[in-house]
């Protein structure tokens, strides 16, 4: 065999191996953007038929009702100056955007009622069924889902930054944006791992009460780990432990944000949870399917 | 093949819902699944639809097996479930459009087809109304227009006739029987007479298993009767065979020397005037010479009821 034809059977090889794989390519893009087309349009029509319903306003209500409290409480404490913060994360400011109490528990009372019905109400009225006999697998309704849920709790939260925009605009004096920018980002990447876990718990209960419920325990054991890492340093713990329980600490990571500081590898770690929890609940659902 | 399920089989936590089943249909038309409650046709028809995966067993729907290719089977098929399960406070056109999407109709062809379903379900006037303010008939009309939305070739109903007005009723069988010769359609019922209208095949279930399958186009054609007579069981079922070719007799019971037996035939013009113009030339006493029920009924009867009540 001359080197010619090697040459030339090598060169077509090549080029067969790179055809395929651009075929196979073109394949994996061609899916991806069918599932992007898929989710949007799911996505759109679940925060459509949100905002359909009076409970989207009332709990808009709410939210605006008790962020203007905390806002008054900001107001207050910002103009006697009778706070003196230890760490950034104590100011006023960042505490506003940060754990304070009124948006934790605000958070906390959002979270469920949004993400209750997301699989379990509209399994029991028959709706999922009707979903999962169109063209689109679970995989594609559980993140169309989570999608409209973080849309509409961070929605939800927006009477806080307003708040907060208008002390930026109007208040005067110094104003760190940080405190806004790392609050708004802390927020939003909180909230995927709070979404994610109510579409997991929706997915496993029976009922949206049961969904509810779950999801309410879910936030109190996280709230509760958050404190974690300031009882392992008052039990004078190594600081490995203390480290590994701050990642566990999510409202932590909301204190840490609205400071000004946005750690990309948080936000990787919401990320990750959030596609874990979304990942088991695909599993739920169609382990409930086959069963 | 058009439809095919093979063995398939379905439990819940240890309860065998469905046992077994194996169908096809070849044809386009409209196939019947009849049985009692708990039979195991609404699990049947879940699995057709792939929403439920089978235990064991194959369904196989335009080529496309639901486990292993869910979403092009999905294509392929118009879904109307049991329950009318509709977002309440979503419109009747946002809510087409809405199942239009997910079923890749194209946006420029979407309204055409909206309006299309819409006619077809008696539902034009109510397009901009809100789902939970419609009627239960209506609401039931909207699930079967987005059942038929992007005009599927297999259409899988479940009991598609339950909370429609009489009218409505015959507006769906009139539409059935157009779709029939272009779709196959599959519909569960538990209504006798609604099946033997509308449907070309029946399947009868009972207990999770297939316990009967019939052909109307070939049963509907056949006469039935009922005949008490006194004589030799022998000579009476051979002479009865004779009247004409394709002449059925089954002996049911015997008192003394009375035998009652059913006599059907399916090229007999009056098989009852045959019968008993038979008995005269033959000199038989007649004790009874009715028109059995329906076919249909009989056989669904003779499916579902254990052994021991058959004869009562």
């Amino acid at each position: 065999m001359r080197a010619s034809e090697i040459g030339s059977r090598g060169t077509a090889r090549v080029a067969g191996t790179a055809e395929s794989l651009a075929a196979r390519l073109r394949d994996i893009g061609g899916r991806a953007v069918h599932d992007l087309r898929v989710v949007t349009w799911i996505f759109i029509w679940e925060l459509r038929g949100y905002f359909r319903k009076p409970t989207s306003c009332v709990l808009l209500l709410a939210c605006t009702l008790v962020a203007g409290w905390n806002f008054s409480l900001l107001v207050t404490l910002l103009s006697t100056g009778r706070v003196v913060p230890v760490q950034i994360a104590d100011e006023p400011l960042a505490q506003f955007l940060g754990p304070n109490v009124f948006l934790v528990f605000s958070l906390m009372m959002v979270l469920p009622v949004v993400t209750m019905g997301v699989v379990a109400d509209e399994r029991r009225r028959g709706i999922w069924e009707m979903l999962l006999t169109a063209p689109v697998d679970v995989r594609q309704v559980i993140w169309a889902k989570f999608a409209a849920a973080w849309c509409v709790v961070v929605l939800n939260t927006l009477p806080w930054v307003y708040f907060i925009s208008v002390l930026y605009l109007f208040g005067g004096g110094d104003f760190d944006v940080g405190h806004l920018i790392g609050g708004c980002a802390g927020i939003a990447t909180n909230c995927l791992t709070l979404c994610a876990i109510g579409v997991f718990c929706s997915a496993c209960c029976r009922t949206p009460f049961a969904a509810a419920v779950a999801t309410v325990g879910a936030t109190i054991g996280l709230l509760l780990l958050s404190l974690l890492p300031r009882v392992l340093e008052y039990w004078r713990l190594s600081p490995l432990w203390v480290s590994s329980a701050k990642w566990l600490a999510c409202w932590e990571h909301l204190a840490e944000f609205s400071s000004g500081v946005i750690d990309p590898r948080i936000v990787i770690g919401h990320i990750t949870a959030a596609a874990v929890f979304l990942w088991l609940a695909v599993q739920v659902s169609e382990l409930r399917q086959s069963n | 093949m058009l439809v095919r399920v093979k063995n398939l089989a379905k439990s819940f936590q240890g309860t065998r819902a469905v046992d077994g089943v194996s169908f096809e249909i070849s044809e386009f038309g409209i196939c019947g699944l009849i049985g009692p409650n708990g039979a195991g046709k609404t699990t049947t028809l879940r699995m057709l639809t792939s929403y439920l995966t089978p235990t064991a067993g194959t369904v196989c729907i335009a080529g496309f097996d639901s486990v292993r290719q869910p979403l092009p089977l999905r294509g392929r098929i118009g879904y109307l479930p049991e329950g009318s399960a509709l977002p309440q406070d979503a419109r009747v056109d946002e809510y087409l459009a809405f199942r239009a999407g997910l079923k890749g109709v194209e946006r420029r062809r979407r309204t055409a087809e909206l309006d299309r379903c819409l006619q077809i379900c008696g539902l034009t006037g109510q397009r901009r109304r809100i789902l939970g303010r419609l009627s239960h008939g209506q609401q039931r009309r909207a699930a079967l227009a987005d059942a038929l939305l992007n005009d599927p070739p297999v259409l899988i109903l479940d009991e598609p006739t339950i909370g429609l007005d009489p009218l409505q009723v015959l507006h769906l069988r009139g539409f059935l029987s157009e779709v029939a010769s272009t779709h196959c359609v599959l519909i569960s019922t538990h209504v006798l007479s609604e099946a033997e209208a509308v449907c070309d095949r029946v399947l009868i279930m009972n207990g999770g298993r297939l316990a009967d399958d019939i052909d109307l186009r070939e049963d509907g054609a056949r006469q039935a009767c009922f005949v008490e007579v006194d004589g030799v069981l022998e000579e009476l079922t051979a002479v009865f065979t004779g009247i004409a070719t394709g002449v059925d007799v089954k002996w049911l019971s015997s008192a003394g020397c009375w035998h009652r037996l059913e006599l059907s035939a399916a090229s007999v013009e009056d098989l009852r005037s045959e019968v008993a113009a038979t008995c005269l030339r033959q000199g038989w006493k007649v004790r009874e010479l009715t028109a059995s029920p329906r076919s249909l009924e009989t056989r669904f009867v003779r499916a579902v009821l254990p052994d021991s009540r058959k004869a009562a």
